[in-house]
């Protein structure tokens, strides 16, 4: 047998051929640049810098863009192999399953790294000539963009592994984002005591179980030029690395034991 | 006497049993198959829609987990991947990702079946031009018609030349063109040692590409029968063709075993030879015209339709 890495590279590489070439990526980079001409817009009506606006926007759009492209994508990923039957034919290979998902995790990652890219140096590009020069405390925020990114993916395809239909799959990946990014400030309330009782049990409880994404949204400081120190970096990739592993083991447990009928 | 090590496919008192939802009966869709498929031979699997046929081959591929029974590929589980390595399949009704083109998809499957780097070109272009699409391997998918994409299916099933092909409606989609192309390549995969399994509704390309053939009716192997023997097996029937007349045929029909009229012809069918010679000499007595009056072996298609037919009749 072929190792697993040249199997799982080949599952990869041909997963992101195929995204990279369909439409939906191509809509969402075109919606992202617009919402970025949206920020040049409203930073000339905003009171204060014009910059700050159009950084502050675009890496939130990049980051919205970014997610709700591993949202659908991922989504659709595993349904359509399982309704089309490619699947099928993968597996009827001497291939694992988790070499499978595993393929089919980093084709995906290998798409959104590449969208980040490009998204990532059309804004560089786009504030730099309103800033004059390339301000590379960008880079950090991608950095820590794709970090949510890692997990976002990690998800979508957990839940396309437990779920039957995309849209489903779909909702479950968009509210992990959604309370992954709202956890903290929720817990807010656990600390001053607005909340107490069974709901604040619950919120302790999703602390622990919920991925902390409000760890990566750190465009806030890098607007306003605040470094992130190297251990806090390293420390967040590896917060990232570690959950999306989590969530891909489980999902292998659970596709592992699925029957294509 | 085949030994184990011989065996190709080995099933054993198989059973499967769909699972219900919440409350309903579990569906017993396989019930006690047991069949081998030696090295080398070519072995069609029959049976009618919903017979069992796609439920066994996805459990061939470890898709799907066995209720109780075993299975054995090459004396291997087939859930073990390096089981898997002696396989070809081409399922039915292939599809592939449209995007990609026809080289790339060659590539990702070359390098999932196993084949080492240096030899994966020349294996996929090897199968490429066994099936004749190697002018197309930068076509995408999503531009290839269905016999081709049938074409690219059987190519990353035959690419590193797999011990083991299971076929599932390997003819569908084809032209009559490449109905032939692709019984004279199984034709050469079998001379060279390839041991064949494929299911089929296209009876006649089995009984010419066959060695042997099982027959499945509602999850149970009704039997498994070496295909020149068929004629033997049956008593095979006589066929008299008649012209319309104008006189009283009452008699001469309700004698046949089966009568269909088309166009100005009558087709009479009689499973015995006294009778079919008795209505002849009466038939000439009337003055009816005679088209022809002939013997009919039997074919595979005759027992599998006689065999379902006798089965439904059972199941109603």
């Amino acid at each position: 047998m072929s190792n697993p890495n040249e199997r799982i590279i080949a599952i990869a590489i041909n997963t992101y051929r195929e995204s990279i070439r369909s439409k939906i990526l191509y809509s969402i980079i075109f919606f992202a640049a617009l919402l970025l001409v949206v920020a040049t817009f409203f930073g000339t009506v905003t009171i204060g810098d014009q910059i700050k606006v159009i950084k502050d926007f675009g890496l939130f759009s990049i980051s919205i863009f970014s997610v709700a492209y591993a949202v659908i994508a991922g989504a659709a990923l595993l349904h359509k192999e399982l309704s089309r039957k490619t699947v099928f034919n993968i597996l009827a290979k001497p291939v694992y399953r988790w070499e499978f998902l595993a393929g089919k995790y980093f084709g995906m990652l290998l798409t959104v790294a590449v969208m980040l890219v490009f998204m990532g140096a059309g804004l560089l590009l786009f504030a730099g000539l309103f800033q004059g020069n390339a301000d590379i405390l960008m880079l950090q925020a991608y950095y820590y963009i794709f970090c949510e990114l890692v997990i976002i993916c990690a998800a979508a395809i957990f839940f396309s592994s437990i779920v039957v239909t995309p849209m489903l799959s779909g909702l479950f990946t968009f509210g992990l984002f959604l309370a992954g990014r709202a956890i903290t400030s929720l817990l807010y309330f656990v600390k001053d005591g607005s909340v107490t009782g069974l709901l604040a049990l619950i919120l302790k409880a999703l602390k622990y179980t919920l991925p902390n994404l409000e760890k990566f949204n750190v465009s806030n400081q890098i607007v306003y030029g605040h470094s992130l120190s190297a251990s806090h970096m390293f420390w967040s990739g590896l917060y990232a690395a570690g959950y999306a592993a989590v969530l891909l083991i489980l999902a292998t447990v659970i596709f592992g034991r699925r029957e294509f009928n | 006497m085949k030994t184990d090590s011989s065996t190709a496919i080995k099933i054993k008192d198989l059973h499967y049993k769909y699972k219900s939802d919440w409350l309903g009966k579990p569906f017993h869709a396989l019930k006690g198959i047991n069949l081998e498929v030696f090295e080398g031979e070519s072995f069609g699997f029959l049976g009618h829609n919903g017979a069992g046929k796609t439920t066994t081959i996805k459990l061939l591929l470890g898709l799907t987990t066995i209720t109780s029974g075993s299975i054995k590929i090459f004396g291997k589980d087939p859930k073990d991947p390096s089981a898997r390595r002696s396989v070809g399949y081409l399922p039915e009704q292939p599809y592939f990702y449209d995007h990609l083109t026809v080289q790339e998809i060659m590539d990702m499957y070359a390098t999932l079946a196993g084949i080492k780097k240096d030899f994966r070109q020349s294996a996929i272009k090897e199968a490429l031009e066994m099936v004749k699409v190697s002018a197309r391997a930068k076509s995408p998918m999503r531009s290839l018609s269905k016999g081709l994409t049938q074409r690219v299916a059987m190519a990353q099933a035959i690419v590193g030349s797999p011990k083991l092909l299971i076929l599932d409606e390997p003819f569908s989609g084809l032209d009559p063109i490449g109905r032939r192309e692709f019984a004279d390549l199984m034709v050469e995969l079998k001379k060279r040692g390839t041991t064949i399994f494929m299911s089929s509704h296209i009876l006649s390309d089995v009984e010419f590409l066959c060695d042997r053939a099982s027959i499945m009716a509602y999850g149970e192997l009704k039997g498994v029968y070496q295909l020149r023997d068929i004629p033997q097996m049956s008593s095979g029937s006589y066929e008299l063709i008649i012209r319309e007349f104008d006189g009283d045929l009452r008699d001469i029909k309700s004698k046949a075993a089966e009568c269909v009229i088309q166009e100005k012809l009558i087709r009479l069918t009689f499973t015995d030879r006294k009778t079919a010679e008795q209505v002849l000499t009466e038939a000439l007595a009337m003055g009816i015209a005679i088209e022809s009056f002939r013997f009919q072996q039997g074919t595979l298609e005759d027992l599998f339709v006689e065999l379902v037919k006798f089965e439904e009749a059972k199941h109603q």
